[in-house]
């Protein structure tokens, strides 16, 4: 019963410590000789930019990946874990970015899964201890992104982890939810369990951490006090001597009056997909859709792409240029119109995990027509190796399955596959999730130099920070409709907190796809 | 490099030697448990399999249809679709072709009954057409139910093997059944459609059909190495969520994948009925569209490995009849159990996939 084994661990001190532990792919050293150690009471940052290691050395500890050389200790003594099964039975639990829940399953049905049936009277007074709020007995399709995390993280403690590993834990909340979410991690450690924070958000991790290990190239760069470093140290510990933050280059052109893509009155009835939509983005404009998840944004990519099912009971029209989509299929409206794509899940929508990256670059919307007839595999190839040496994508020349790389290295490798063929239009989700600072900026500047050079952009992105930085106008989207549009201010920016209001109004009335509170609907432009 | 390692890197590097290897291994010990020195029993077995240029050659006869269903079901397979249809496919063709010809035969007597080279290529690209061209039609149904209707392809092509079976009976029985004959057969086809055995094999059936198996393997790696289409068909067999929102159609790849895996189905029977037979007999597959499954998974769904792993169960096949009069206590059922042994070891997971994140 690991429940009961919980309770009597629960006074017991736990101190798990890495030590000189080396891990390589394919002769490319992912961890160099990683040391820390993290204790129970106590939240242990952990920062790097994308494939500095951060991943590889979690995996390590959680018993996903086997080291080349070193040892992990537990409480002193050494341990070899072979498989996750291993590290839980340890104490060590780990929350992936991706979660992994089944969706018509409660909260409940989850928690006994992993630890039994007792689950629930522990699970009751851990979400007590730690303010928890949710509902054990709901689905977890009914769950907002937050709850599921929550859930997730009560899964690990019902397994009887105490040491818990939380990878990019705020890449998929929404602004409001950080706060509270910080708070949880606080009580977390205060009932003396050891956290290991994952993350990119500098401000967080100083703010909740009490110390702070920066890895660099696979290496340890340093590990801080929290309380005495700033964010600069950090950034320049993460980043590398001399390295500045880029500063953006691009400066922001006239936005175009010519309307590239149009909705008109675009309804999708019920259903998980309901939409009802009136929109417009011109050329050289970048119109933004802030939104809690799940209100309808991944809809609004697959109408335009044709590519949502039940597509036959719709009404409206959707227009690209001119040309009205609603009658095309998704290869012919990929034939028509340049579209590039950055989708919600990079990893199941947008490349094949296990094919090298010159065959990625053939799953683009958009292929030159010379492509029909025999591949080019020198020139594909050839490509790749342009896009990761000018997008600075690690590991230079990788040519094994890009499953390998990192999620930001897979993002921006994505972004030059789809972005270096001059779109006319753009679908950007979420571009910088998972995607360290300075990548952030390169990606951020690419698609200003799109939207420069004539694209239409509309951008998905539950980063406020990202939709004011980009954004000519911001539109906000409540359960598939469009209830508000903001317009920057005089002084050049928009206002947030009206932003963040808009964005709960209508989420606690009625039902998906009835009436919805908030401003009336439609902000074409 | 720890012993452990070293076979797991072994394992990792060469999954189906390590599934051959091992298949053979339980396999041959399952002759020993009945009494018989698995080294005798292995050297019958190659001796019998390419012993002599004739053994060589009926090897080779049985590796012709082998790689036709083998790479049909490859075909299927790198799409994302398990056609276990092939051995319905494979008796629509041949009776398509069979049928051509008797039709042909009777229309046009003195041109089908040349056995000169112009009426002869004719006869092999019209048979060669319609089999391609009714087992196509028959996985494009499969294909097209599951595309469109979301019906399993597993069911749907099961249940039209049943169905292809009794109309081919039928048609055998009631339209082409031979006047001069009890046994379920179709009257000969006219000389001009019997494949000639090349010499050299002392008489063992091997033909132009053997040729045209390696052909369309290869025909097969180049439309999915070097092609947009076999790209696409590809990317809808490892990812139909991110292929879909490319813009591929997957369902359209996906009836592609079927026609054309029915179409190499199809003429998997023509080595048999216009080379060795030179008629169609009810019951001639011995379960090639099946086998054709194992061969597949062997090759790991790559066509030029089709023509390996399809000569292996020739071998094997070809190998294990002598058996039944050379040896005690095994038969020829052995290279069943070998067989079986091989597919386990072949389909297992050795690694868990790690996820990486």
């Amino acid at each position: 019963m690991p429940l009961l084994k919980n309770e009597h661990t629960k006074a017991r001190k736990m101190r798990i410590e890495l030590r000189d532990l080396t891990k390589s792919f394919a002769s490319v050293a992912a961890n160099d000789g990683v040391s820390f150690h993290v204790d129970s009471g106590e939240i242990l940052g952990l920062v790097g930019e994308n494939g500095a290691g951060k991943s590889t050395c979690m995996n390590m500890l959680f018993g996903h990946i086997v080291p080349d050389s070193g040892t992990i200790l537990v409480n002193g003594s050494e341990v070899r874990f072979r498989s996750p099964k291993e590290s839980i039975k340890a104490g060590i639990g780990m929350v992936h970015q991706h979660f992994l829940l089944a969706l018509p399953l409660t909260g409940l049905e989850h928690l006994e899964l992993v630890a039994g049936r007792g689950a629930k009277a522990h699970a009751v007074k851990a979400m007590r201890d730690l303010g928890f709020e949710f509902d054990l007995a709901a689905r977890v399709e009914d769950l907002s992104v937050g709850q599921q995390q929550q859930l997730e993280i009560l899964k690990v403690i019902c397994q009887g982890a105490r040491v818990i590993i939380l990878d990019e834990p705020t890449a998929v909340l929404t602004p409001v939810e950080v706060e509270p979410f910080l708070e949880r991690l606080r009580r977390l450690r205060e009932s003396g369990h050891a956290v290991i924070l994952i993350s990119h958000k500098l401000d967080e991790v100083l703010r909740v951490c009490d110390r702070i290990a920066v890895m660099r190239s696979g290496r340890v760069t340093g590990i801080y006090d929290a309380a005495s470093v700033s964010a600069e140290e950090l950034a320049s510990s993460m980043m590398g001597e001399g390295t500045t933050r880029v500063k953006a280059k691009t400066s922001r052109m006239e936005a175009g009056t010519i309307p590239v893509l149009k909705m008109t009155d675009y309804h999708l009835p019920a259903g998980r997909g309901a939409l009802d939509v009136s929109l417009g983005v011109n050329e050289r404009e970048i119109v933004g859709i802030a939104g809690v998840e799940g209100n309808g944004q991944e809809w609004l990519f697959k109408v335009i792409l044709r590519i949502a099912p039940r597509l036959r009971s719709e009404s409206g029209s959707i227009s690209v240029s001119g040309r009205e989509l609603t009658h095309l299929s998704a290869r012919e409206i990929r034939r028509a119109v340049r579209i590039a794509l950055l989708p919600f899940d990079r990893r199941s929508e947008g490349l094949l995990l296990d094919g090298d990256p010159a065959t990625n670059l053939l799953l683009s919307g958009v292929n030159p027509s010379s492509y029909r007839r025999v591949l080019p595999w020198s020139l594909l190839r050839l490509r790749a190796l342009e896009f990761f040496a000018k997008y600075d994508i690690l590991p230079p020349g990788w040519t094994g399955p890009v499953r390998l790389l990192s999620g930001g290295n897979q993002q921006k490798f994505l972004v030059a596959r789809e972005m270096e063929q001059e779109p006319a239009l753009v679908l950007a989700a979420h571009p910088t999730r998972g995607v360290d600072f300075r990548s952030s900026q390169a990606i951020h500047e690419t698609i200003m130099v799109a939207r420069n050079r004539g694209a239409a952009v509309l951008l998905i992105s539950s980063d406020m920070d990202e939709l004011c930085k980009l954004s000519d106008r911001i539109m906000v989207m409540v359960r598939g409709k469009i209830v508000q549009e903001f317009k920057r201010g005089p002084d050049g920016g928009f206002d947030v907190p009206a932003v963040g209001m808009a964005m709960v109004s209508g989420a606690q009335s009625g039902s998906f796809g009835g009436a919805t509170g908030g401003m009336p609907g439609g902000g074409a432009s | 490099m720890s012993r452990g390692l070293l076979l797991k890197s072994f394992i990792f590097r060469w999954p189906w030697l390590t599934a051959i290897l091992t298949g053979f291994f339980f396999g041959l010990s399952a002759a020993a448990l009945a009494g018989e020195n698995p080294f005798h029993v292995m050297s019958i077995m190659l001796l019998a399999a390419v012993g002599t240029p004739y053994d060589l050659g009926m090897t080779l006869v049985y590796t012709t249809p082998l790689i036709f269903s083998g790479l049909s079901v490859a075909v299927a397979y790198r799409a994302g679709l398990f056609n276990i249809g092939a051995e319905g496919q494979l008796v629509l063709g041949g009776m398509a072709a069979t049928a051509l010809a008797l039709r042909f035969g009777a229309q046009f007597p003195q041109l089908a009954s040349s056995s000169s080279f112009a009426p002869m290529a004719l006869g092999m690209m019209l048979c060669g057409l319609a089999a391609a061209f009714i087992g196509g039609l028959a996985g494009l149904i499969t294909g097209y139910l599951r595309a469109r209707r979301g019906s399993h392809e597993v069911v749907t092509s099961i249940m039209l093997n049943f169905l292809a079976t009794a109309i081919t009976s039928w048609l055998v029985l009631e339209k082409f059944h031979s006047v001069d004959t009890q046994n379920p057969e179709t009257r000969p086809v006219a000389a001009a459609f019997k494949a000639v055995a090349f010499g050299g094999f002392d008489g063992a059936p091997v033909t132009i059909w053997f040729v045209a198996g390696i052909l369309s393997a290869l025909i097969v790696a180049i439309v999915f190495d070097r092609t947009l289409l076999g790209f696409h068909l590809r990317a809808t067999g490892e990812n139909s969520v991110a292929a879909t929102f490319s813009g591929i159609d997957t369902g359209r790849q996906m009836m592609i994948a079927m026609a054309l895996a029915g179409a190499l189905a199809g003429l998997a029977g023509l080595g048999d009925i216009l080379g060795g037979a030179g008629r169609y007999r009810i019951g001639f597959s011995s379960d090639y569209g099946f086998t054709g499954i194992a061969v597949a998974l062997l090759a790991g769904g790559r066509p030029l490995a089709v023509i390996a792993s399809a000569f292996l169960f020739g071998a094997l096949h070809k190998g294990a009849l002598d058996l039944d009069f050379e040896t005690d206590h095994v038969t020829r059922d052995l290279a069943m159990i070998i067989q079986g042994c091989v597919i386990l070891f072949a389909s297992a997971r050795w690694f868990h996939r790690k996820k990486s994140s």
